[in-house]
């Protein structure tokens, strides 16, 4: 996803914000699982780099499941934002350490009956026989590396955003439209934000 | 020319250029939805631009319908014709375009539906699951035959794993075979391919489920090659009394690279088609969209240029319009910009000469009619400072114009009966008196137009004048009758001069023949009563004596009236001083007052009246006379009473002196001529009085008034001129 596909992203929504929101808050209901959740985000050091391990739970409607089913393929979007915390004399700053977007093409294949994921990050390629094993590998992140420990300073407060969403301006062409009012398609975890408690650690 | 096509692409450009690129949009998001997925990047940004362009171009509709409403409200010219030809055409283009529309999404929607019939994705579903058996029948195929032969040189591969190996891809026509201990580590290989020198190796599971005496055959994609190649890797098990331990054999069979591109062109249609399938109604909704969006592009920019082109066709009718509000307005000077050259602009063109001759035409005018008005205020100048009175009448006999003059001879304000006729003039209380006048020349203006003249007494409050009347008629455009002009001099002076002059030549011509031989008379009667009083007889004597004196009483009757009429006609120059008028009309009638007289004499001075310039022994003369007069008058009235009034406050330029008395008042008849000369009713009277009196009046520039009821006595009102000095006051 580019920075241009993201203007257009916001501008697409500005207009359609209207339609958007009355099916969003008409669609919110709490006894329904929240799609895409990150439970959790752990960081160590490890070779003086900071990595970290997390997990997203993926809960997605039948809607997406059966769009799946008729391979169409589904990007999801890891976004890592890892952001430095300063105060010079008394003025609060935030800099942008590291941040890392990557996708993850999700497809499954009928006629093998695997469900495929592609990192376009390394370009990896894992096959897997059912889409609750695809969605849990989506969904880990293992020794993950941010950035190195030489870049960052011990007693410096930093925080650690992670977000996955779906991707929706990659789906097929005549999908974006319906994606864009169908609150099935608003897949988005949000924000989790964790402190890094342990700076000091990492010298 | 530059202007004319900056003007166009103002007008037109803008308009044009945003649908010519909302057109190509939405041309390519037609095509990305049919599978251009080259383009498919580019959906998101055209989709954006669609719709902010689709928003701009309604936004410039119902900017241009508002000032469309606003200039119809304001009732801008032209503005009924271009809503008029906007909704015609509005109809002619939305009707056919809303058919097409209809029929369109009806294809749409049906074209959709039949792409994706059940049959064919049936067939599909078949095909690859029919390539899917295949391959699956091929890969159980192989992993038989490799647990076959390798049953059969067990004892080969045990002894010479090499030559085994060997022996065993060429009995299997595989493209390698390799055996593993089963801690991974590689015993034997043998290659089709003699560059190969290392096998291909199977992941960390494929080792532990060989541990677990399991055998694996499956298709896998062949990486690191140019384009994915499917093999079928089989590994079996293997152990052997001559080996110690576990080993996996591995081989490796190509998979026909025929068989291999029909099997993914069979993948990948079945893939799409299942996509596809899913994406029905998206797309039914997308191509719905897109042609929604064509039909909004197509309406509303035939619209705004269907608007645009009529308001351009009726310009010149603003322009046009504007022209003639400017000149209603009395604005000739405005030239219209007439940069068309078709029939509006020859349209303009001409309008703006017209306006110019119009303009030419009208200076010409004002400038005549300046010139009359400065005629008419000459000619009105002339009229009013006239000492004739004039009065023009219309064909109606209503009155039009009359100048000062007029209203000073006839004793009324005329101006507040302009165009009134002459009855409804003489009805007006004010203007009562005009009736003898009006009934006069009335016919005359039912006579022929020649110009006629006639003499009038006319009587007024102010006395009785003697008007010389000329009447024409004035002429009009149609050369016919346009109106009446009637010219008034008041000759009473000129008359009465002439009648003073006449008296005058009279009483001189009298005293001349008659004064002479009295005194011969009377000294001839006296010298005969003296010669003969002592010859005649008593009888004789007393008849001579009375002769005589009747002679000589009668001769001095006559010098009497000789000399009356002498001083009637020499009248000494007045000499004119100032006079107190009360102090001398108190002594005047104090000389009347007395213990033995018969009347009562009474004075009511005004003691406000000033000093005035006066000829006193004449006045004292004017005053003798009335004061006779009215003792006269009042011989047979049981308690006559005479009573002399001055008042100087009925206005500042004179001064109003009465002589009134209780006798039996003058007729109507007697009115008239009583101020002419030796016109009396008395026995004795030589008839001059009053008009010695009226004469003095005039020399004072005076005017006298006779009012007079029969029966309630008469009133003589003489008003005098206060003129005074400066020195005087």
């Amino acid at each position: 996803m580019t920075r241009l596909g993201s203007l257009h992203a916001a501008l697409l929504a500005l207009l359609l914000g209207v339609a958007c929101s009355v099916q969003t808050v008409w669609a919110a209901d709490p006894n329904q699982p929240v799609p895409v959740r990150i439970m959790q985000v752990t960081d160590y050091q490890q070779e003086q780099q900071l990595l970290f391990d997390s997990q997203t739970q993926f809960h997605l409607p039948d809607s997406l499941v059966d769009a799946i089913h008729h391979e169409v393929a589904l990007t999801f979007q890891t976004e890592i934002v890892l952001t430095e915390h300063q105060q010079i004399i008394g003025v609060k700053y935030d800099r942008e350490r590291a941040h890392v977007r990557y996708h993850t093409l999700l497809q499954y294949s009928n006629f093998n009956n695997r469900y495929v994921l592609l990192n376009e990050r390394n370009n990896n390629v894992e096959s897997f026989s059912n889409l609750k094993k695809a969605l849990s590998t989506l969904g880990t992140l293992a020794a993950f590396p941010v950035i190195s420990l030489s870049e960052l300073h011990p007693g410096q407060k930093y925080t650690l955003k992670l977000r996955i969403r779906l991707n929706r301006w990659r789906l097929p062409a005549p999908l974006v439209l319906n994606s864009l009012v169908d609150n099935d398609w608003q897949l988005d975890s949000g924000w989790f934000e964790t402190t890094l408690y342990t700076p000091k650690s990492w010298l | 020319m530059k202007i004319f096509n900056w003007r166009f692409i103002k007008q037109y450009g803008w308009l044009g250029l945003l649908s010519s690129a909302l057109l190509i949009a939405l041309i390519m998001m037609s095509q990305i939805l049919q599978n251009a997925s080259e383009f498919a990047e580019a959906y998101s940004s055209l989709l954006f631009f669609t719709f902010a362009g689709a928003s701009v171009l309604l936004a410039m509709l119902i900017h241009t319908l508002w000032t469309l409403k606003k200039r119809y409200d304001q009732k801008t010219p032209g503005i009924h014709i271009t809503v008029k030809i906007t909704a015609i055409f509005t109809l002619l283009i939305g009707i056919p375009v809303a058919i097409i529309f209809y029929f369109a999404i009806t294809f749409i929607h049906q074209g959709i539906s039949q792409w994706f019939d059940v049959k064919t994705e049936t067939a599909l579903g078949n095909a690859a699951a029919l390539v899917r058996m295949t391959l699956d029948n091929k890969t159980i195929d192989s992993l038989n035959l490799t647990l076959s032969v390798a049953k059969d040189n067990r004892t080969l591969l045990a002894t010479s794993p090499f030559i085994g190996v060997g022996t065993l891809r060429a009995q299997l026509n595989a493209q390698e075979v390799a055996l593993y201990h089963s801690n991974q580590q590689l015993i034997a290989f043998n290659s089709l391919d003699e560059t190969d020198i290392l096998p291909i190796p199977p992941g960390d599971n494929l080792f532990q489920q060989i541990r677990q005496k399991k055998t694996y055959a499956a298709i896998e994609t062949l990486p690191g090659t140019l384009r994915d190649q499917e093999i079928i890797r089989v590994i079996i098990p293997f152990s052997d009394l001559e080996l110690a331990g576990n080993y996996a054999l591995q081989v490796i069979f190509n998979i026909p690279g025929s068989i291999t591109e029909l099997a993914e062109s069979v993948k990948v249609a079945s893939g799409q088609y299942k996509e596809l399938s899913y994406l029905k109604g998206p797309l039914t909704a997308s191509f719905t969209l897109i042609l929604s969006m064509v039909l909004l592009l197509t309406v509303v920019t035939a619209l705004l240029f269907t608007i645009q082109a009529v308001q351009n066709l009726t310009r010149p009718i603003r322009t046009l319009a504007r022209g003639t509000a400017l000149v209603a307005r009395g604005d000739y000077s405005v030239k219209m910009p007439a940069d068309r050259h078709d029939e509006f602009g020859n349209l303009i063109d001409s309008f703006n000469d017209m306006i110019q001759k119009i303009a030419q035409a009208r200076n010409d005018i004002k400038i005549g009619h300046q010139q009359t008005e400065v005629q008419k205020l000459y000619l009105q100048t002339i009229i009013q400072n006239l000492s004739s009175g004039v009065l023009t009448f219309d064909m109606n006999k209503r009155l039009r114009t009359c100048n000062d003059a007029a209203a000073v001879i006839l004793n009324t304000d005329l101006n507040r009966h302009l165009g009134k006729r002459l009855f409804e003039i003489s009805e007006r209380e004010d203007s009562g008196h005009l009736h003898p006048l009006f009934e006069m020349i009335e016919p005359m203006f039912d006579k022929d137009a020649k110009p006629w003249s006639l003499q009038h007494k006319f009587s007024c409050k102010q006395g009785q004048k003697i008007l010389l009347l000329h009447g024409s008629t004035l002429p009009s455009l149609d050369k016919k009758i346009g109106g009446y002009v009637i010219v008034i001099d008041d000759i009473t002076q000129l008359v009465q001069a002439q009648l003073n002059a006449a008296w005058s030549d009279v009483a001189r011509r009298l005293a001349h023949e008659i004064k002479n031989p009295l005194t011969p008379i009377q000294l001839s009667a006296e010298r005969l009563q003296y010669k003969l009083q002592d010859k005649l007889t008593n009888g004789d004597r007393d008849l001579l004596e009375r002769m005589t004196h009747t002679i000589t009483e009668q001769v001095s009757t006559m010098q009497t009236l000789v000399q009356a009429f002498s001083d009637y006609a020499n009248t000494p120059e007045i000499q004119l001083r100032k006079t107190d008028i009360n102090r001398l009309i108190g002594d005047i009638t104090l000389m009347y007052q007395g213990s033995n007289a018969k009347w009562t004499i009474e004075n009511q001075l005004d003691p406000e009246c000033p000093f005035i310039r006066a000829d006193a022994s004449r006045l004292r003369q004017l005053f003798h006379n009335l004061i006779k007069n009215a003792i006269e008058a009042t011989e047979n009235t049981p308690s006559p009473t005479i009573t002399v009034t001055t008042d100087c406050a009925i206005n500042a330029t004179d001064l109003e002196i009465r002589i009134c008395d209780n006798g039996p008042g003058i007729d109507e008849e007697a009115q008239n001529w009583i101020f002419e000369p030796y016109a009396t009713d008395k026995p004795k009277g030589t008839g001059l009085g009053l008009a010695i009196v009226r004469k003095i009046v005039e020399e004072h520039n005076g005017q006298i008034q006779l009012h007079s009821t029969p029966g309630e006595g008469t009133c003589f009102i003489i008003y005098l001129p206060i003129i005074l000095s400066d020195t005087d006051t």
